[in-house]
C-alpha cells in the first residue's frame, strides 16, 4: 500500500507542475514553440528583383518597355515593380497606393468605431441593456456590460426583454444600438443603428 | 492634541484626495496626442520644397488651431493648416517653401478629441533645410520578413484585456535625398479575412521609418484569422512614394480560442487557480495516505 502511495504523490506532483504551466500564452517567449506555428512566409516569387539595385538588373529577355502601370508587373523593364506611380487623392480625404499590384483602399479615421465612444447593446438576463465601450485603438468594443436602460426604455425592457421592441426603443431615444435584431433587415447583426455619428468611423 | 490636529488637517487632505482622484478620473482614454511629426525634431537635410505634417491620434478634431513656424533667427510665422480627419493628419505648406540652409522651430498644436474637449499632448520640433528640393523617391525594397504573436493588453478605454494579433516587419534598409529620417512608412494588410481583388490593402499604419528596421503593427483577431499578407512603402516629405508595395510577406495564424494551460481564463481576466486544484489534491491525498497508513 505504502509503495502504491508514493506512485500516487509522484503523479500528483507531475499533475500539479503541468498544471502550473500557464504558460501557454503567446506573450510568453518558452511558450511559442508549441503554441504557435513559426511564420510561414515565403518571399514572393516576383520580388527576387528587389534583392538588386535596378543597375545590377540583367535586361529581361524579351522585355518590351511600357509605360509602368500599377499590376504587380515590372512594366517599364527595369527591374523594379510598380515603381514611380503616384499617388490618387482619396474623396474623403488621404490618398491610396499602388501595394500588391493593386490601389489600396482609402484610409479611415478608425477600424471599428472612435476610441472611447459607447453603443448599447442588449443582455438576455436582469436589465437587458447594456453598453460596449470602443478599445484605444478603435479596432473593436469591449463586451457588453450591463446597465440600467434609460426611464424611456425601462417599460419596453420590462416587458419585452431583450428584444426587437427593446432595439427599437433604443434608437427611438437617440441612442447608438447595436443591431442585434436586425432592424434593417440587411442580415447584419454586428452594426449599429441610431445616433452613432460620434461611434462609427465613417459616414 | 493631537487628535484635534488631525481633525484641523481632514478637510484640506479630504480636498487634495479629491483633487487627486478627481484629475485622476478626468484623464481620458485615447487622447489625441501628437504621434509623429514630418520632418521629425532634429531632422536635417530637410527639402527646401517639404510638406509639414503631424500625424495625431485617432480621436484628434482640427478647429482652426494656428501652426507657428518660426526661422532661428528670422521671424515667427502663423500658417493656417489642412487636417486630415481619415489619416490623422495636419498639413502645413510653407509659403514660397523654406530657405536653404535655414534652421527652423515649428509647433505643433494641441488639438481637442472628438467626442472629448480634452487637448492632446503636442511638441516642438526643430530641423535643419537642405540645400535644394527634393529630387528623387525614396529608395525601399519593402518588407523582407514577417513573425507574429497574440498579445492581451489592458485597454485605458475598455478598462478590460484586449486580444490582437501582433506582426513583427522586418523591414528592408531604405533612403532618401532628404534624409532617411524623415521618411514615413506605411504599412498595408493585402490578404486577410475581407481583403480580396476587388477591395484593394487596407492602410493599417503609418509611423516614423523605425530606425532598428523592425515595426510591429496589431491586427483585432477576426480581421487577421488565416492567411494574411501585410507589404510596405516609404513616403518623404513632398510626398513621393518607393517602390516595395510589391513586397508581401505572408503567415497564416491559427484562429482562437486559444490554450490558457490548466486556467480556464487568460492572464487579467481573473485566472481560475491551478495551484488551488493541487493543494486540493494534495489535501485529499494526503486524507487518503492517514488511511492507509492506518
Amino acid at each position: 500500500m505504502r509503495r502504491h502511495c508514493r506512485w500516487g504523490w509522484l503523479g500528483l506532483l507531475a499533475l500539479t507542475a503541468a498544471c502550473g504551466r500557464t504558460g501557454l500564452y503567446a506573450d510568453d517567449p518558452d511558450a511559442g514553440a508549441w503554441f504557435i506555428d513559426a511564420a510561414e512566409d515565403e518571399p514572393a516569387p516576383r520580388d527576387a528583383a528587389w534583392d538588386a539595385p535596378p543597375e545590377a538588373q540583367p535586361d529581361v529577355l524579351g522585355c518590351a518597355p511600357e509605360p509602368e502601370a500599377c499590376n504587380g508587373v515590372d512594366d517599364d523593364c527595369n527591374g523594379l515593380i510598380d515603381d514611380g506611380l503616384a499617388s490618387e487623392s482619396c474623396e474623403g480625404g488621404g490618398r491610396s497606393y499602388c501595394v500588391a499590384g493593386r490601389m489600396s483602399q482609402c484610409p479611415r479615421r478608425c477600424e471599428a468605431c472612435v476610441p472611447g465612444s459607447t453603443r448599447v447593446c442588449f443582455l438576455s438576463y436582469c436589465r437587458y441593456w447594456g453598453t460596449e465601450t470602443c478599445a484605444a485603438d478603435g479596432r473593436s468594443f469591449s463586451y457588453c456590460r450591463e446597465g440600467s436602460p434609460p426611464p424611456a426604455c425601462k417599460q419596453t425592457a420590462k416587458e419585452h426583454q431583450a428584444s426587437a421592441a427593446l432595439e427599437q426603443c433604443c434608437v427611438d431615444a437617440g441612442y447608438c444600438c447595436r443591431d442585434t435584431y436586425d432592424l434593417d433587415h440587411d442580415g447584419n447583426r454586428s452594426e449599429m443603428l441610431g445616433q452613432c455619428e460620434d461611434v462609427a468611423c465613417g459616414p | 492634541m493631537r487628535r484635534r490636529g488631525v481633525r484641523s488637517l481632514s478637510p484640506r487632505l479630504l480636498a487634495a484626495a479629491w483633487l487627486v482622484a478627481g484629475s485622476a478620473q478626468a484623464a481620458p482614454c485615447a487622447r489625441p496626442d501628437l504621434r509623429d511629426a514630418f520632418p521629425p525634431n532634429g531632422a536635417s537635410a530637410v527639402p527646401t520644397d517639404a510638406v509639414l505634417t503631424a500625424h495625431y491620434g485617432l480621436t484628434a478634431d482640427y478647429l482652426g488651431e494656428p501652426v507657428e513656424l518660426e526661422r532661428v533667427g528670422g521671424g515667427v510665422e502663423t500658417l493656417s493648416a489642412s487636417f486630415d480627419a481619415n489619416e490623422g493628419l495636419l498639413t502645413v505648406v510653407p509659403p514660397g517653401g523654406l530657405i536653404a540652409g535655414a534652421r527652423y522651430e515649428l509647433r505643433w498644436p494641441s488639438l481637442r478629441g472628438k467626442n472629448s474637449a480634452t487637448k492632446g499632448r503636442t511638441e516642438s520640433v526643430s530641423f535643419a533645410v537642405g540645400d535644394g528640393p527634393d529630387r528623387s523617391p525614396p529608395t525601399f525594397a519593402g518588407v523582407a520578413e514577417l513573425d507574429w504573436d497574440v498579445v492581451r493588453d489592458a485597454d485605458e478605454c475598455t478598462e478590460g484585456i484586449e486580444e490582437r494579433y501582433a506582426f513583427d516587419l522586418s523591414l528592408a534598409p531604405a533612403d532618401d535625398d532628404g534624409g532617411r529620417g524623415s521618411l514615413a512608412l506605411i504599412v498595408f494588410q493585402t490578404a486577410g479575412p475581407g481583403i480580396d481583388a476587388s477591395t484593394g490593402p487596407v492602410p493599417i499604419s503609418v509611423s516614423h521609418f523605425p530606425a532598428e528596421g523592425t515595426v510591429r503593427v496589431v491586427r483585432p483577431i477576426p480581421s487577421a484569422i488565416g492567411h494574411v499578407c501585410f507589404a510596405a512603402i516609404a513616403r518623404d516629405l513632398v510626398g513621393n512614394v518607393s517602390a516595395g508595395g510589391s513586397s508581401e510577406r505572408c503567415a497564416d495564424t491559427v484562429p482562437p480560442p486559444f490554450f490558457y494551460g490548466c486556467s480556464s481564463a487568460p492572464p487579467g481576466r481573473g485566472r481560475a487557480p491551478a495551484a488551488p486544484l493541487g493543494l486540493a489534491l494534495l489535501a485529499f491525498f494526503a486524507l487518503r495516505r492517514g488511511r492507509w497508513s492506518r
